[in-house]
C-alpha cells in the first residue's frame, strides 16, 4: 500500500467562534451562533445570518497588521483559520517557503465586501474614488494576502466552484501531494458575508427569515454565514506525530442538470458520495457518520436525503452544521472539514440543529441527540454541493 | 483498506493537444452564436462572456461527437464581470428588493464550466479556477492530474471579459489587463494528438507564478499563445 495523506493541522473561524476550541465549546453547549441580522454588512435585509463576531480591526488586530488600503474580510478571515492550521501541524517557516508547501483557497466572495460598497460611491463620483481599495476584489487576492502571511512561496491558487468549493481545494491539495508536486498543503476555504451575496440568495428566495431546520419537515431556506476553515495535509511519511485523521478518499461529480437546483433523486450526490467511497476503497457499510451538505432548502435536503437513503439504506447516522453556523458557501466544507478531523480524532459526533419532525418525503431522519456523544468512528464521508450541479464528497478515516 | 487513492495512477509527462477553439471578437474571430447555442431562450439568459466560453467549448469538441469528455476545468483571472456590475446596479436601483436573480446566478465563478455540462450531459469531473494571471496554468495542471489519474479527453476553458468600469480601474491602478473579451477552449488528450508543452514547468516556478500574480491578463494571453503553438504545429 501506498503513502497516505493525513490531517496534520486544522483551523477554524465561524460564528461559533475565533478558533477550532472556540467553535467545538460553542457546538458542545448546543447553542446555535445565528444572530437576526447581520451588524457589519451594509445592508437593509433583516435575515438570520452566521456572522463572525469581531470586524475588521480586530481581524487585522489579530494578523497584527497594519496597511495603508483596506484587507477584504474574505483574506482576513482566510488569514485568521489558516494561520491557526498551520501553527497547529507545527509547520516549520522553512517548509512553508520552501516551495513545497502549496495553498488552495475555495472562495467565492472574495473581496466582494469592499467592492460593493466601493462601486456604490463609483457610481455616484466615478473620479472621486480610490481604486486602491478595490485591488483585492478578486480570488487571487486572497491567495496572494495569505500566501504571503504564512510566507508560503510554492503552488497557491484560488478555486471557485461555489458552495463546493472548499471540498475541490482539499482535493486539489491532496491529489497534488499524490502526484509528487508537492509535500504539504494548506487547504480549505473562506467567504465573508456581503451585501451581494445576500441579496442574491434573497432573490432567488431561498433563505429563511428564521434560524435555519435542515432536514426537517417544515424548513424553509437557508441562513447565510461566513468564516474560514483549513486544514494542513501531509504525506505519511513526513508525519512523526499523531494526526487527526487521514483523507482516505474524494470524489467530485457534476449532476448536469440545473445551474443552481438539484434533481429530486439526488442522482449528483448519490454519484459524490459513491464515487468517493470507490476511490477510499469502502462499501456503504464502513461508514460511520455522515456530515451533509444540509443547507435546509426544500431542494437540497430532498436531493441529498434521498441519495443518502438510496446509498445507506437510511441505516447511517447523518447531519448538518449549518444549523449551528449558517451556510459559510465555499468556506463550508472547510471549516466542516476541520470540525469533521475534530470528530474523528475524538469519536465524537454533535447533535444535528434545527431538527424536530421528519420529512416524509425524505423518510430518514438527521442524528439528534440531546448532548454530543461519543462513538467509534472508523471512517466519515462529508458532502458539499454547490451551483452548477457541483458536488463533492471527502472520506475522512481514523489512523 | 488496500491502494484507496493511490491505486490505478499513473503519471506521464506528455500531453496532447486534441482540438483547440478560440473566441476573440477583437480580432474578428467570432462564430455565429445562434448555430452553436441553438436555444434562444439559453442564449439570451447568458451574458455574453458565459456565450463566449459554452461556444468555444461547443466548437473545440464538435470534431469529436462520439467521445466521452473526462472533465470540464475552466479559467479566469476575474470572473464573469459585466453580470457581476448588473446585479450590483439592481442592488442599487431597486434598493434591495424584487431583483431579478439573473445576473446573479450568471455572475457565479463557475457557471461556464456548469453550463457546458448542463449543454453537454457531462457528469464528471468539474472545476473552476479564479487565480489572476495563473488561472490557466492552474487548469493545465489539473488536467495533466485527471490524465494521469485515468481520465481522458480533459476539456479546458480560458476567459475573460472586461467592462467600462474594470478596464477605468485597471487603467487606474496600472494593471495589465485585456481590452475586451476572450475564450480558448482545448481538448486534451493522453494518448493522441499535437503535444504540449511541460504543463508543470511553469507552475511550480515561483518566478513565473509571481508574474501571473501580478498580470491580470495572463490567464488568457497563456491560452491563446498555446492556442497560436497548435494551430501553427497542425498546419
Amino acid at each position: 500500500m501506498s503513502c497516505r495523506i493525513l490531517v496534520t493541522g486544522v483551523g477554524a473561524v465561524s460564528a461559533a467562534g475565533m478558533s477550532v476550541q472556540e467553535n467545538i465549546r460553542t457546538l458542545d453547549s448546543g447553542k446555535r451562533a445565528l444572530s437576526p441580522f447581520p451588524s457589519f454588512v451594509r445592508t437593509s435585509l433583516e435575515l438570520p445570518v452566521g456572522e463572525v463576531k469581531a470586524d475588521n480591526a480586530s481581524l487585522e488586530g489579530m494578523l497584527g497588521l497594519s496597511r495603508k488600503n483596506p484587507v477584504t474580510r474574505t483574506a482576513l478571515l482566510a488569514a485568521v483559520a489558516a494561520s491557526e492550521a498551520v501553527m497547529d501541524a507545527g509547520l516549520e517557516p522553512g517548509v512553508l517557503s520552501g516551495g513545497r508547501t502549496g495553498l488552495v483557497i475555495g472562495t467565492s466572495v472574495g473581496g466582494m465586501d469592499i467592492s460593493e460598497v466601493f462601486y456604490e460611491e463609483y457610481r455616484k463620483d466615478s473620479n472621486g474614488c480610490n481604486p486602491g481599495t478595490v485591488r483585492m476584489h478578486d480570488c487571487g487576492a486572497t491567495v496572494s494576502f495569505v500566501s504571503s502571511c504564512l510566507g508560503i512561496r510554492g503552488f497557491s491558487t484560488a478555486v471557485s466552484t461555489a458552495c463546493s468549493s472548499a471540498g475541490n481545494a482539499i482535493m486539489l491539495a491532496a491529489r497534488m501531494i499524490r502526484a509528487g508536486l508537492l509535500d504539504a498543503a494548506i487547504a480549505g476555504g473562506a467567504d465573508s458575508l456581503s451585501r451581494f451575496t445576500l441579496n442574491g440568495f434573497n432573490s432567488m428566495r431561498i433563505l429563511s427569515s428564521s434560524p435555519c431546520l435542515p432536514f426537517d419537515a417544515a424548513r424553509d431556506g437557508l441562513n447565510l454565514g461566513e468564516g474560514a476553515g483549513f486544514v494542513v495535509l501531509q504525506r505519511e511519511t513526513d508525519v512523526t506525530e499523531k494526526a487527526y485523521c487521514c483523507l482516505g478518499g474524494w470524489a467530485n461529480a457534476d449532476e448536469a442538470f440545473h445551474q443552481t437546483g438539484s434533481s429530486s433523486d439526488g442522482r449528483g450526490a448519490f454519484e459524490a458520495m459513491s464515487g468517493a467511497l470507490e476511490s477510499a476503497s469502502l462499501n456503504p457499510e464502513d461508514i460511520d457518520y455522515v456530515n451533509t451538505h444540509g443547507t435546509a432548502t426544500p431542494g437540497n435536503d430532498l436531493a441529498e436525503g434521498t441519495a443518502l437513503k438510496r446509498l445507506f439504506g437510511g441505516s447511517v447516522p447523518f447531519g448538518s452544521f449549518k444549523g449551528y453556523i449558517g451556510h459559510t458557501l465555499a468556506a463550508s466544507e472547510g471549516i466542516e472539514a476541520v470540525l469533521c478531523a475534530v470528530s474523528v480524532k475524538e469519536g465524537k459526533v454533535w447533535p444535528s440543529a434545527g431538527f424536530s419532525v421528519e420529512d416524509p418525503s425524505i423518510g430518514i431522519s438527521p442524528f439528534c441527540p440531546p448532548f454530543p456523544e461519543y462513538r467509534k468512528i472508523r471512517h466519515l464521508l462529508s458532502n458539499s454541493f454547490g451551483f452548477g450541479g457541483n458536488n463533492t464528497s471527502l472520506v475522512f478515516s481514523a489512523v | 483498506m488496500t491502494g484507496g487513492p493511490f491505486q490505478n495512477i499513473k503519471y506521464e509527462m506528455t500531453m496532447f493537444i486534441k482540438s483547440a477553439y478560440r473566441i476573440c471578437p477583437s480580432s474578428g474571430d467570432e462564430p455565429d452564436y445562434r448555430e452553436i447555442i441553438p436555444d434562444a431562450n439559453m442564449r439570451r439568459r447568458m451574458g455574453r462572456i458565459v456565450r463566449m466560453g459554452v461556444a468555444a467549448a461547443l466548437k473545440c469538441t464538435e470534431p469529436f461527437p462520439d467521445i466521452s469528455i473526462g472533465a470540464v476545468i475552466a479559467a479566469t483571472s476575474m470572473g464573469c464581470l459585466a453580470d457581476t456590475g448588473k446585479f450590483l446596479d439592481e442592488i442599487s436601483d431597486r434598493n434591495e428588493s424584487m431583483l431579478n436573480p439573473s445576473p446573479f446566478i450568471y455572475s457565479t465563478f463557475n457557471t461556464i464550466a456548469g453550463q457546458i455540462a448542463i449543454i453537454k450531459g457531462i457528469r464528471a469531473y468539474n472545476m473552476t479556477y479564479v487565480n489572476r494571471g495563473n488561472g490557466f496554468s492552474d487548469a493545465l495542471v489539473d488536467a495533466w492530474l485527471c490524465l494521469g489519474e485515468g481520465k481522458d479527453n480533459i476539456l479546458v476553458v480560458s476567459y475573460d471579459e472586461s467592462t467600462p468600469v474594470s478596464t477605468a480601474i485597471m487603467e487606474r491602478l496600472g494593471c495589465n489587463y485585456i481590452p475586451d473579451a476572450e475564450a480558448v477552449a482545448f481538448l486534451f488528450s493522453s494518448s493522441d494528438g499535437y503535444p504540449c508543452p511541460d504543463p508543470l514547468e511553469g507552475c511550480l516556478d515561483p518566478g513565473t507564478r509571481l508574474a501571473g500574480m501580478r498580470d491580470m491578463g495572463m490567464n488568457v494571453c497563456s491560452a491563446d499563445l498555446l492556442y497560436r503553438q497548435f494551430i501553427s504545429g497542425v498546419n
